[in-house]
């Protein structure tokens, strides 16, 4: 592999996070998060739910 | 409330970049008023906040509207300052950290394996925040600070790790 050295990329400047934008964002990204959660859970209940019946058929 | 960090850690992290992992979005989220000030004490000691295209694909994969994709979004382009590339020269470090880590590296995901080859490219230039505190080994990296933040249900613990 060629040693290629690649520099860190810098920002022109770095910005200060606004409290108002940044709250707003964080709200509906939080509900997303929680909505992801509950998805995962419910996928995890049935496909346990599968995964039992399945072998219960093969029994 | 306020996220507990040891007085030395700006001073250490001072003009270096510091490597945002999945969680600290995520908790952040949850918690934005202390982690917005958490962040812009990082960024007024000129700190670069950074994240990867790997740990952006876990955060945005899951909605159930296109506006909480795009909040989301707006999330991680509020906290960091510049997007680190993955570029060939890291996909090619995996391997190299797949052989170190040897059967440690069994439990390892796609992006704790980027960000890991991350931290060895670049060395002492960069830093990684992440409460996946036992993925990141202390036989490959040193786990140079602990961070404490507060959460509605408890306290959430962070590292700063380093390439050793």
């Amino acid at each position: 592999m060629k040693d290629e050295k690649m520099t860190l990329p810098k920002p022109k400047k770095i910005k200060l996070i606004k409290s108002k934008e940044f709250a707003e964002a964080a709200k509906k990204a939080r509900e997303s998060f929680e909505e992801e959660a509950k998805y995962l859970h419910e996928k995890k209940i049935k496909d346990a739910n599968n995964l039992s019946s399945n072998i219960s058929h093969l029994s | 409330m306020r996220i507990i960090y040891p007085p030395t850690l700006v001073t250490y992290l001072k003009n270096k970049h510091l490597l945002l992992d999945t969680t600290v979005f995520r908790d952040a989220a949850v918690n934005p008023t202390v982690f917005k000030n958490f962040f812009n004490e990082l960024k007024e000691a000129n700190i670069t906040l950074t994240t990867n295209d790997f740990v952006k694909y876990e955060l945005l994969k899951g909605f159930s509207e296109l506006s909480k994709y795009k909040a989301k979004e707006e999330v991680v382009s509020n906290i960091i300052d510049v997007m680190l590339p993955v570029v060939p020269q890291t996909f090619q470090l995996v391997y190299e950290l797949i052989k170190t880590y040897g059967i440690d590296g069994t439990a390892l995901s796609l992006t704790d394996l980027i960000l890991g080859a991350t931290l060895m490219q670049f060395k002492e230039n960069i830093y990684l925040m992440t409460r996946d505190t036992t993925d990141f080994i202390q036989k490959i990296f040193d786990l140079t600070f602990i961070i404490n933040a507060p959460h509605p249900k408890g306290i959430f613990t962070y590292g700063i790790y380093q390439y050793k």
